[in-house]
Order: structure tokens, then C-alpha cells, then sequence
């Protein structure tokens, strides 16, 4: 049997089963996904302290593309790309407005939510509980050493609601078995789930459903925004739980991918799992996952974020990388603050160019991998919107001006890419825009944003 | 030397990874605490209280109580002289950022919402009410205290188990554990005091199965493990305790098993320091799939035993005894009797299927996945004037996690029940036993740990070639002597503030003893040592803090100064100014001090780390793990250092120092210091930044503090014995 239509198969009995109509739901998904030309999912892939932009002594940016089609030329910073070129939006141009500009943490706040402070929800948050509802996960927020050194919330980019931030998940060994439950990582089988209990989870899920509502009514105005948060996950899991007890009275089975899933992966524990000579292939793991549960239906949104900003991260310990050197030690923090001028003899200014290229690669790879699955008419990487972001523009000035983003994939054909588009906007309009490719009509997000981005999606 | 301009970082970058968020006023408190439009203020007050909150609060105090900056309550001089300025210099370097009519907006909130003298104490509001989701680590001791598993620290230590007899006070020659697992020996398996702890303890590898056991004491008293609830009778009319270790079973056996290990981790606040913080610990998909899945590891694990927890048999009588099971052990679970429709849903989850022992711990799981076992809520029962007051149940748990940090013991409840929580002398009465007991221990290294932000040194990357010693054994250790320090100065010591400061002594270990020079200390136990140099004193001289701010191949000279500013003195830094520019190019042959000076050589820089760099450079004799140094690459160490404006009230009240001990000797008799430490723990025991409305309740702690000579258990005491403790509103 071809990969696709166990894909379709599986995906079409879970949505389905939630409208209740499993027959029907085949060929309404079948028809939507191949025609209404909107992405299935959309990927926010992040890396901290930013690029070389306009340098402090006036140097313009080394993270340009300009032309268009077969004429589409990349900075050297962007060069990872350039077999995946067309398959790319390069969006140049774009403020997230002067509030805390000068400030990671201000950045980071502002990069996904466009509101001064983290002042509101995240859009990749909005389109989990929106678009990606349905879906067993609504979320999947992926990190590789995210939490290093008890990071405080402003290191987090994705907002459920105003002012709070969750941890991703670092540890890709936790994310597979909430995932899968079953599998094997490594080449050692991880543990089935529990499913001779789901019934008995569903009673128990129901009364702390129960118990909830209780304690909102007791509650009243205070709390309400966390005991929503609450009572939307014990939805999701509800939503699961049905999912899970769907698919076995139907007697059918998930496709092999999706019902035993393998995850090329040594597991790492305590210090190991921070340690940075072992960051590529948490890396690579996170990646692998996050690709194969979109692969697999489970969820529409997906977070990667890459270490945090003002980033300890020695990048100089990653063996096999331009950057290597056994005997320095090379942050990632350190290397952006090169000084005043775009000088290559500066150690500095040499290996933030390198450790940079090197994010973008990595970038590249998730591409290459969404690519290399088949999926309707063409790719994952065709029906997905990926998102290629930093929380500011040039590391040593720590600018919110002209900030790097690329989009990748057509979005299920909506997005027209291979070119670049040039804008001096706030970036809620790119975001507003990711939301139009996912079917979520927007009139903007955030501050000072209140229209999709021109030219990004049709 | 190819060692190109290390450290060269992050000036600007590290203030506000550092916590130095601008934006306390609106930030920190899910949006509506600290707004001052709710106050009534008018259209340009309000405005002015985000613009304080963003460009004013960091240093002049959110609520103009000062702070790196002057205080800014009770201004006498008149508009004019507050206005104009604001419009010409502030903020501080960067003053492009208030133009316009900000400088007039910001000079109105201060008049007319800083001004203590018009705003009395008697008008300030009580804080949000809350529900405050248990973190991992009291998740983990709460399901260890109600069920008697969980609780080892990593599944590589599965078997691993350690006892604890707390003597309370009680002299014993020795005490020894004797059970099924060797033959009821009464001295084969002594027990050592540990003094840190206050108790008899041992660790010993248990093997698989069920075990029951006693301690014995002075060779002949059999008494059971106390902490353990799981005990079965022991045939002479007392009870044995009960162990269950499974470490071959599954995985998902959660007996020996940490049933938090897959929790996700605990958020903290934008810069916060604490990982209970309410205003930000929500729960997520994960959360519910994890406590779901953790409950049901925890009743496998129980088995049969489950019908230990409740005195009927429910095999003979299952609806009245699967009742009563939910009544009586759902109190301890939900840490409250249950109301009606709780007592209904449960009964029948106890019901479900045909038997009545599977009945119960589907119960048992239906109560560990409720929000009322998840939350501990603040939420009280409304009054007659619209505010809210804790219910002696929300009062016992506060104080059992605040300074327990697990669920309430019986007595708690007791007081609960009958009535002694309601009043102010009953809850000083409970919370003066709490800090007394040896489980006080763990809340306040918990506390402290999460103050200092020691913790990640023990997942820290060194460069091996420069510091080869720096092993997974000697980051424990340094992780465990700072536990160690501070619960000794609490409970041990002088009880004192100061001595956190100035103690010249440390608990050292073979590992630590090494790194220091200490002689004489061989072993992996920990004892009591002298520091051998004049130099360090307190914690400013454990390699935790010193090796925590630090990077793999340098010290990190503006997160120390950082350190001492913000987690000791809570002098928070605005984010550098849009234009202050980048680091300028730096000469990689100087010293770590060279370097950073010429960083400051900005005024736009300079104008905040005047007050974060010489403090830091004041470290420089430490290095990245915390040995003493006197030369960095062959050149000589300038460690002097100078903390200026230490009382924050702009004065010219510079400490200039050559050792750590001197600056320690600052810090324990600083006002600011005294304020923080008593702000921080505020912070901790109540799970929020404090705002607008508790200034004249921290002004009161901070008194209390000060008048008990600084006694940091008073200090625990008076934040849960203030009068408006028991006080909440809506919104």
C-alpha cells in the first residue's frame, strides 16, 4: 500500500469520528485537502540572536535575497537554502515596532503574539485552538534546549494567552511517547499505551470536567483565563480519548508509520540532554518528530524552538560544523556581539556568519524532510506553511527593523513562492497572512497590523 | 593566544536576560493587578501607569518606593519640578523614549498614585484571588505523603531508597531500620544523624517486592516510619510501615519511579525567579495527559493496597465503604471535605465495574486528575464588603505548601476544621509549628535554591581543557552545599539574615575540598568547614553562585554584578536604549576586566552599568568555577570592587571593597539587602511579583523582618501571619 493513502485513510476516520459521520468525512477531507488550496499545517521554526543585519557602522545586511524564479539570488547567510530556493518566501523589511526594541526578551515577546510586552496570545496558539482544534494535538511545541539554566518566561515565544508562556517540551524522549505512546526510538520499543482503560479514562476525564466547572462557577471573574486554558486541554484530551476508542471499535488499523513510529534517537538524560556538542542531534530528533506527527494527522501546529535568546549555546562544540573548534568555546550570544563592523578577520563577526548558516541548514533540513513525503498531488512541504523566525534583526544591535523571515511551502497551493517580497510593515501582517494560508481569516494580529501581508497568499 | 575576545558578550543583552523586564506594572500579574485604571483614575493617570510601569518602575520602584534609583513617594516639590526633569533626562540614557505628553502623564501618576500620604495603607487592596497549580516538585511530595510512593529522585536510582527519622528534639544514643528486607535486624542497618536535616537517616538499595519495616531506637524502641501513611498491622498491636519497590517492572510502574519526572516543567514569570509563580502556571494538554497518566501509575503501583487507605472492607460492604473511602481520603486528597456532587461523582467512579477494589482506585485516579487536587486555590468565601477571606482549608494549605512544601498534615486539617485557621493567632500558632519542623528544611532550600538560581550549575558546560575537574560529581556537590549552607544559617545557625552574608565557613565534601584547598576532608559526606581564605564569605563565596554566573571558559563579571543587583538587592535595569548601539570592538589580550571597561566606555551603557560592572569586577578573584585566581592569563587580577548607591536612594553611599567578605559585610547591614530578601520570599510564599496593591503589606513584612534582628523564620512566619494574608478581591 502507498504511504498516501494510508495518510488519507487515517486522517479521514479521526475527523470522522469527531463528526460523528465516518463515511462521509472520507471524501469531504479527501476533497478539501486536494482542492481548497489551503496549508494543512504550519511549522514556526526559531533560532536565537538573530542575524548579520545593517551592522552598527552602517554595513548593510548579509541576510538578503533579491530576484525572482531562476534569477532568485541569496546572501551567503542564506546559501543552506538554495536548493529549496523555490519553495520559499523571502520577506524582507518587515518592524515588530519600537517598543523594547534594543532588547532579546522584548522581541521575543513581540515575534509571534505582535504585542508589546507578550500582551496577548500567540498565533500559533490562536490557530491551535482554531483551525487546529480538531486535530489530537492541537499543539506541538517542540524545544532542544530551551529550558537551559531555569529559563524565566520571557525566553519562550509561544503565548497561550496574554502574559504567559509554556515551556516546550526539550526532552524529544517525552514528546514521542505523549505522541505515540507505542514505538520504537533507538531501536528499543517504547512501552504500548494504555488503552485497555479508556473507558475508565473517559469517566475520569468527564468528572474533572465536573470538578471544573465547579470550580470556575466558584471562581467567577478571577481565574478565568487559566481555568479556560484548563478546560480546553481536558477537551483535546477528551478529543483524543474518543479518537483512540474510535479507532478501535472500528477495528481499524492506523498505517504502519502512525502505529508503530521509529524515532532515530539515543536517549539523553540530565546534563546530556543540555550538553552542546549533543544540541544537533536533539536537533534532528525534534525535527524527525515534529515532521512525523504532522505526517501522522496528530496535530496542524507545530513550534521548534531553538535554544533561547542571549543564547549560552557553544556552537563551536557542534563536531562536523564549520564552526567546530575543540579547543574554543564560541556562544552563540557571544559571536552575535562582533562589534561595530562587518569584519571578517574578527573571530567573532567569522563565526556568528558560520553558527547563523548553520541555523538556516537546519532549517533546511525540516524542508527537505516534509519534502521527501508524499502527500496528495505533491509534498507535505507543498500543502505546509513553515515559518523561519528570530526575535531580533541584527544580533549586535539588537534591532526589531527589517527582521529575517522566510516562509516555506505553498501552502497547499495558496502561496506562491520562489521570490521575495519587500515590505516596511509590522509583522503582524505575515502572521495574519500564515493564518489566511491555514483557512483562519484575520483581519490582522496584533499591534499596528490591519491586513494580510501584500502578494503572500491568494 | 588564540582566545579572541571571550567574554565580550552581551552587556546590554545580559541586564535583560538577567530580569530586568521593563514592564512589571502590567506584566507580571495577568494584566489587572497593578492596572491603576481600575482604581478610577482617570484616562491620563492610567496611561501614566503603563508608561511608569515601562520606563520608571525598574529603578525607581513600581510603586516609587526607589529603588536603583531615587524614591519617588510623597514628592513635595511640586509638578513643575517632577515634569520637566522627566521630559529633559529620563529614563536614565535614554530619554528620547519619553517625549510628548509621556512626561506629563508620568509626572500625574506619580502625584497623585505614589503619594503614601494621601493613598493610605488603610485603602490599598487586597491581592487577586488565585488558584495555584501545584509545581512538580509539590506534586511529587504531595503523592509521596498521601500514598507512600513516587518519590526517588531518577529511575537510574529506582531501588535506591533513603529513611528518615526525625527525632523532634529527642536525644538518642542511636537508631537503626530494621524490617523484612534484613531479617529484622535492630543493628545491622544503622542510621547516622545529619545534622543539616535534624534526622537519623540511611540509604540503602531495596530490592523488588513488598517490604515492611520499623526503626528502632536506642536499640530497643520499634516505631514506625511516621512520613510513610502506608502501614499494616505488626502482629504486637502497633503498625509496621509499608514498602513497595517494583524497579524490574515496566516503566510505567511509578513505585520507586519520580511519578513528576514527566510533568512538564514549571513556568516562571517574565525575569521571575520562581518556578510556583500563579500568574503563569497553567495547564496544558501535556499536564492533563501527564497527571492522567501519572494517576494511573501511581494506582497500578498501589495494587490491592489501596484498601489500606480507608479502615472498612469494601469487599464486604462496597457502597458504604467505597463511601466513606471517598469521603474520608478525598479530604486529603482535595485537602477540604468534599462537597455533595463531588461525593456523587466519585461514589460512582468508586462503583464502576464489578470489582469493588478496581473501584476504588478508579476513584483514587478520578481525584488525582481533578482540579481540586491539581490547584490549591486562594480563592476564599466572599464577605459582607466584597472582599474575600480564606477559608481555614485555603489557610492550611498555604501554609503546608509554603512552608512544607507538600499537603497539609492532620493536625493542619484539624485546625482547619475546627476553626483555629480562622483567626489570626491560630494561624500563627500552626505556622510557628511548621517552621519548627525539620520539613521546613526542604521548603526553604527550595526557596533559596530558586533565589539564587543555583540549580543549573548542575547541567553547566565547562571547557574541559581549562577545567578538567569539573565533574558530574563535583557539580552535586556544589548544588548540595548550597542546600546545605542555607538550611544550616536558617535552622541551624544564627537564624539570621547576615550570617547568609558573612559566614566564614562552609559544608564541604572530598570533591568541594579540592576546589577550595581545604585540608583534611576525605569522602563523599559532607561536613562543616572554615573557608581557607579571609577572602569568601557566605553566599557569595559558594562556588554555586560564583560557577552558576560564570561562562565555560570565563567568569561572567555583569552577571555577578547582575546577581548581587537584582536577585539581592531587587534593582531591576530598564532593557539598553534603542540606540544605544552594539559592542564596540574589543582588544582579546586584556584581562576579563579590560574588557568589559571598555564596554562601559558608552554613556549610553554606562549610565546602568556604572552600577552592575564594579560590582562584578569585584569577583574577579574566583573564576569560572569558583577557585580562588590571582592572574588571568599571566597578568595580574585588579579585584576591587565598588557597589554603588547600595540603599538606592540616591545617595552617595558607594561600598568600595577588595574581598568578598567586605562586601558581604555591606550587604548584612544594608536596608536594601533586608528589603529584597524579605520581597523575595514574599514572591515565593504568596506565587506572584508584588504589585501597586501590596506596598504598604511588604513595607509591614519588611518592618516585621527588621525588628525580629532579621530571624528569617519570623520572617516565614509574619508573610502568612500579615492581616491581609487571609484577604483576596475579584478582579
Amino acid at each position: 500500500m502507498n504511504p498516501k493513502s494510508h495518510w488519507f485513510s487515517r486522517r479521514a476516520l479521526l475527523q470522522g469520528l469527531l463528526a460523528g459521520t465516518a463515511a462521509t468525512a472520507i471524501t469531504t477531507a479527501s476533497r478539501r485537502a486536494m482542492s481548497n488550496g489551503r496549508a494543512r499545517r504550519l511549522i514556526v521554526f526559531y533560532f536565537p540572536d538573530g542575524i548579520a543585519g545593517r551592522s552598527q557602522d552602517g554595513m548593510g545586511t548579509l541576510w538578503w535575497a533579491s530576484g525572482a524564479g531562476s534569477s532568485l539570488m541569496l546572501s551567503e547567510s542564506l546559501q543552506p537554502l538554495e536548493a529549496r530556493k523555490g519553495d520559499c518566501v523571502f520577506v524582507r523589511g518587515l518592524h515588530m515596532g519600537s517598543t523594547d526594541e534594543g532588547s532579546h526578551p522584548g522581541g521575543a515577546k513581540k515575534l509571534l503574539t505582535n504585542k508589546d510586552g507578550g500582551g496577548g496570545s500567540s498565533i500559533d496558539q490562536h490557530l491551535a485552538n482554531t483551525v487546529g482544534r480538531e486535530a489530537m494535538h492541537r499543539h506541538l511545541y517542540l524545544g532542544v534546549q530551551a529550558n537551559a539554566n531555569n529559563a524565566s518566561g520571557d525566553k519562550f515565544i509561544s503565548y497561550p494567552s496574554a502574559g504567559v508562556t509554556v515551556p516546550p517540551e526539550d526532552d524529544p524522549i517525552r514528546a514521542f511517547r505523549r505522541l505515540f505512546g507505542s514505538g520504537t526510538v533507538g531501536g528499543t520499543p517504547q512501552p504500548a499505551p494504555m488503552t485497555s482503560d479508556l473507558d475508565d479514562d473517559r469517566s475520569v476525564i468527564d468528572t474533572a470536567l465536573a470538578d471544573l466547572n465547579d470550580l470556575k462557577t466558584r471562581a467567577g471573574a478571577s481565574e478565568a483565563a487559566k481555568l479556560d486554558l484548563h478546560l480546553e486541554a481536558l477537551r483535546e484530551l477528551e478529543t483524543r480519548l474518543r479518537a483512540m476508542s474510535g479507532s478501535m471499535m472500528m477495528g481499524m488499523t492506523p498505517p504502519a508509520s502512525c502505529s508503530s513510529p521509529r524515532l532515530d534517537y539515543a536517549e539523553l538524560t540530565g546534563a546530556a540532554l543540555y550538553a552542546p556538542e549533543n544540541f544537533p542531534r536533539i536537533l534532528k530528533a525534534q525535527t524527525d518528530l515534529m515532521v512525523t506527527a504532522m505526517a501522522c494527522g496528530l496535530t496542524k501546529v507545530g513550534v521548534i524552538q531553538n535554544s533561547q535568546h542571549t543564547s549560552e549555546l557553544i556552537m563551536s562544540r557542534f563536531m562536523g560544523s564549520e564552526m567546530f573548534d575543540a579547543g574554543f568555546d564560541m556562544r552563540s550570544h557571544q559571536a552575535s556581539h562582533y562589534g561595530a563592523r562587518q569584519d571578517r578577520t574578527n573571530r567573532l563577526f567569522a563565526d556568528y556568519i558560520k553558527q547563523r548558516r548553520w541555523w538556516v541548514a537546519q532549517f533546511a533540513y525540516l524542508l527537505e524532510q516534509l519534502r521527501a513525503r508524499p502527500e496528495g498531488d505533491g509534498t507535505m512541504l507543498d500543502n505546509s506553511v513553515v515559518l523561519l523566525c528570530s526575535e531580533v534583526s541584527d544580533g549586535n544591535t539588537h534591532s526589531h527593523s527589517d527582521m529575517p523571515f522566510v516562509v516555506a511551502g505553498r501552502g497547499g497551493g495558496c502561496v506562491s513562492t520562489g521570490r521575495v517580497i519587500e515590505q516596511n510593515r509590522r509583522h503582524g501582517d505575515l502572521l495574519a497572512a500564515l493564518a489566511g494560508a491555514m483557512g483562519e481569516r484575520l483581519s490582522g494580529w496584533g499591534d499596528g497590523s490591519g491586513e494580510w501581508l501584500p502578494g503572500l497568499v491568494t | 593566544m588564540s582566545r579572541v575576545g571571550g567574554g565580550s558578550l552581551s552587556l546590554l543583552l545580559l541586564l535583560a536576560g538577567g530580569g530586568c523586564g521593563p514592564n512589571r506594572l502590567s506584566g507580571t500579574d495577568g494584566g489587572n493587578d497593578g492596572a491603576v485604571s481600575g482604581d478610577g483614575g482617570g484616562g491620563e493617570v492610567a496611561n501614566g501607569a503603563a508608561l511608569y510601569g515601562r520606563l520608571c518602575a525598574s529603578c525607581h520602584g513600581e510603586a516609587g518606593e526607589g529603588g536603583r534609583a531615587q524614591p519617588l513617594q510623597n514628592w513635595a516639590r511640586g509638578y513643575e519640578a517632577l515634569r520637566r526633569p522627566i521630559g529633559v533626562s529620563m529614563p536614565s540614557g535614554n530619554p528620547a523614549a519619553c517625549t510628548g505628553e509621556c512626561p506629563d502623564r508620568i509626572a500625574s501618576f506619580i502625584l497623585s498614585e505614589l503619594n503614601t500620604a494621601s493613598l493610605s495603607c488603610a485603602a490599598t487592596r487586597p491581592s487577586l484571588r488565585r488558584a495555584r497549580r501545584l509545581t512538580r516538585s509539590e506534586y511529587r511530595n504531595t503523592v509521596r505523603d498521601l500514598l507512600g510512593v513516587g518519590g526517588a529522585a531518577t529511575q537510574g536510582e529506582c531501588s535506591r531508597r533513603t529513611f528518615a527519622y526525625f527525632a523532634n528534639g529527642r536525644t538518642l544514643d542511636r537508631v537503626s531500620l530494621a524490617g523484612s528486607f534484613n531479617d529484622w535486624s535492630a543493628d545491622r542497618w544503622p542510621m547516622t544523624f545529619d545534622a543539616a536535616m535534624g534526622a537519623w537517616v540511611t540509604t540503602r538499595d531495596i530490592a523488588d517486592g513488598s517490604h515492611q519495616y520499623k526503626f528502632v531506637l536506642n536499640g530497643t524502641e520499634w516505631v514506625r516510619d511516621e512520613r510513610n501513611p502506608m502501614s499494616a498491622p505488626d502482629g504486637f498491636g502497633g503498625q509496621n510501615s509499608l514498602l513497595t519497590v517494583s524497579c524490574g517492572a515496566s516503566m510505567m510502574s511509578a513505585t520507586g519511579v519520580d511519578v513528576a519526572a514527566n510533568l512538564p516543567v514549571d513556568a516562571r514569570s517574565s525575569g521571575g525567579f520562581f518556578d510556583n509563580d500563579a500568574t503563569v502556571n497553567v495547564v496544558t494538554s501535556n499536564h492533563v495527559s501527564e497527571y492522567l497518566r501519572s494517576a494511573k501509575s501511581v494506582v497500578d503501583a498501589l495494587g490491592d493496597r489501596v484498601t489500606s487507605l480507608v479502615a472498612c472492607d469494601v469487599r464486604a460492604d462496597r457502597a458504604g465503604c467505597s463511601g466513606r473511602f471517598v469521603r474520608e481520603f478525598g479530604q486529603r486528597v482535595f485537602r477540604r471535605p468534599l462537597t455533595m456532587p463531588e461525593q456523587q461523582r466519585y461514589q460512582a467512579l468508586a462503583m464502576r465495574g464489578a470489582d469493588p477494589v478496581a473501584g476504588l482506585r478508579v476513584a483514587l485516579r478520578g481525584m488525582l486528575v481533578s482540579p481540586s487536587f491539581l490547584y490549591r486555590t486562594e480563592l476564599g468565601e466572599r464577605q459582607g464588603d466584597g472582599t474575600y477571606k480564606l477559608s481555614g482549608y485555603e489557610v492550611a494549605s498555604a501554609l503546608s505548601y509554603g512552608l512544607w512544601g507538600t499537603t497539609p498534615d492532620a493536625a493542619l486539617m484539624t485546625a482547619a476544621q475546627d476553626g483555629t485557621l480562622a483567626t489570626a493567632a491560630g494561624i500563627e500558632r500552626e505556622a510557628r509549628r511548621l517552621v519548627a519542623d525539620p520539613r521546613a528544611r526542604t521548603a526553604f532550600a527550595d526557596f533559596a535554591m530558586q533565589w539564587l538560581r543555583v540549580e543549573p550549575v548542575a547541567s553547566a558546560t565547562r571547557n574541559a581543557t581549562m577545567f578538567p575537574t569539573w565533574t558530574e560529581a563535583l557539580r552535586s556537590s556544589i548544588v548540595e552545599e548550597t542546600r546545605r549552607f542555607v538550611t544550616h544559617v536558617v535552622f541551624d545557625g544564627s537564624h539570621r539574615l547576615g550570617e547568609l552574608y558573612t559566614a566564614d565557613y562552609t559544608f564541604a565534601n572530598q570533591e568541594l575540598a579540592g576546589l577550595y584547598g581545604i585540608a583534611g576532608i576525605t569522602g563523599t559526606s559532607f561536613q562543616r568547614a572554615q573557608w581557607p581564605s579571609p577572602d569568601r564569605a557566605g553566599i557569595l563565596g559558594l562556588s554555586g553562585v560564583l560557577a552558576r554566573y560564570a561562562h565555560s571558559d570565563q567568569t561572567a563579571p555583569i552577571q555577578r554584578g547582575v546577581f548581587v543587583r537584582v536577585n539581592l538587592l531587587c534593582q531591576e535595569f530598564p532593557p539598553p536604549p534603542a540606540n544605544a548601539g552594539g559592542v564596540p570592538d574589543v582588544d582579546p589580550r586584556a584581562t576579563t576586566r579590560a574588557r568589559f571597561t571598555q564596554h562601559t566606555a558608552n554613556p549610553a551603557c554606562n549610565s546602568c552599568h556604572q552600577y552592575i560592572d564594579q560590582v562584578g569586577f569585584g569577583f574577579e578573584g574566583f573564576d569560572a568555577i569558583g577557585r580562588s585566581r590571582t592572574t588571568e592569563n599571566g597578568m595580574a587580577i585588579d579585584r576591587s570592587g565598588a557597589l554603588l548607591d547600595i540603599e538606592a536612594d540616591g545617595g552617595n553611599d558607594a561600598v568600595r571593597f577588595t574581598t568578598l567578605r567586605e562586601l558581604g559585610q555591606a550587604l548584612s547591614t544594608s536596608a536594601s539587602a533586608r528589603g529584597c530578601f524579605a520581597r523575595q520570599y514574599f514572591r515565593y510564599a504568596r506565587g506572584y511579583h508584588e504589585t501597586l496593591s501590596d506596598r504598604c503589606g511588604v513595607r509591614a513584612l519588611i518592618d516585621r523582618f527588621r525588628t525580629a534582628n532579621d530571624d528569617i523564620r519570623e520572617l516565614m512566619v509574619a508573610v502568612f501571619t500579615a492581616p491581609e494574608f487571609v484577604s483576596r478581591r475579584e478582579r
